[in-house]
């Protein structure tokens, strides 16, 4: 059990969006992802740290797409999230859901 | 090139000289000269002075480095310029020889921007992080947002960006780690 990482909250929306988002999930999409389901907007160097993050635990993968028009033909990078990263995730929303059961948060019947 | 087109682009060429913008710049090109021989005396007499102790290190630094700051904007404001009136001048030929020249409506985004985000991006991230700023760039301009407003805001997409990356590579490079040391041996 302790070899599955424990997960911040914008490394558990982040895993999440990618989720969404497979196959296309990269750095914009990711990011639009995340402020169309929480209202939240993070910018793109707060998306690529947490990215590099969930990278180097091995919850995520990269690879390079297809060359588009802007400018230097730079490379679009996709992610996707690995096996180990969809324990850790599951992992940690199952530990929010058990913290939640049966607490009444105010206005909200959780 | 045909013979005629050959004879309007002498013509252009001919009176591209009298242009009142050519003869403009070629006046400028004769102040900068001077002013970068100027510069390198005033390099010069600054060092000979520390060598000699007449001046300190810092006072020397501060005047050296507002020199190059002055050149620097002025030689930046001054090559916006050159670049839209040689842009103009082109068309111009173009158009005198008959030949028609889409005029690039996408800019590119400020590059001293992308500088900054891709010195504190680790390598492997850095295409990916600048194509997804760029993207949004572009998605401004297509929207009709004006160049200097999409600049704008690409500056400020790329200034919240730094502050994360800049972290992530204090993390990385550990100058936390070297600065507790440091204040661990000062401290005993």
């Amino acid at each position: 059990m302790s070899a599955i990482p424990d997960l911040t909250l914008p490394e558990q929306q982040t895993l999440l969006a990618i989720l969404i988002q497979h196959p296309n999930a990269y750095g914009v999409s990711i990011r639009d992802e995340i402020l169309k389901r929480t209202g939240r907007e993070y910018s793109f160097g707060s998306i690529y740290a947490v990215l590099e993050r969930l990278e180097d635990k091995g919850l995520i993968g990269s690879r390079e797409g297809e060359v588009t028009a802007a400018r230097g033909g730079r490379r679009k990078q996709y992610f996707t999230v690995t096996a180990l990263g969809q324990t850790a995730l599951q992992a940690s929303l199952r530990a929010v859901d058990s913290m939640r059961d049966g607490v009444q948060v105010e206005g909200v019947a959780a | 090139m045909r013979a005629d087109d050959e004879h309007s682009f002498r013509w252009f060429l001919r009176n591209c000289t009298k242009e009142p913008f050519v003869v403009w710049r070629k006046l400028r090109l004769d102040v900068y000269c001077h002013l970068f021989v100027a510069t390198g005396a005033i390099n010069f007499l600054a060092t000979c002075a520390i060598a000699y102790e007449r001046w300190s290190l810092t006072k020397t630094a501060v005047i050296v480095a507002a020199i190059t700051a002055i050149q620097a904007v002025v030689l930046r404001i001054d090559w916006v310029s050159v670049r839209e009136n040689l842009t103009g001048m082109a068309i111009q030929l173009l158009a005198i020889v008959g030949q028609t020249v889409a005029v690039p409506t996408v800019a590119d985004p400020p590059r001293l921007a992308e500088f900054l985000v891709g010195l504190f991006a680790k390598k492997r991230h850095r295409a990916g992080l600048l194509h997804c700023l760029d993207e949004d760039f572009r998605a401004d301009l297509a929207a009709g947002m004006s160049l200097a407003r999409a600049k704008r805001r690409y500056w400020a997409a790329a200034l919240n960006s730094l502050g994360p990356q800049l972290w992530a590579a204090i993390k990385r490079v550990g100058v936390i780690g070297l600065v507790a040391g440091y204040i661990r041996g000062k401290l005993g």
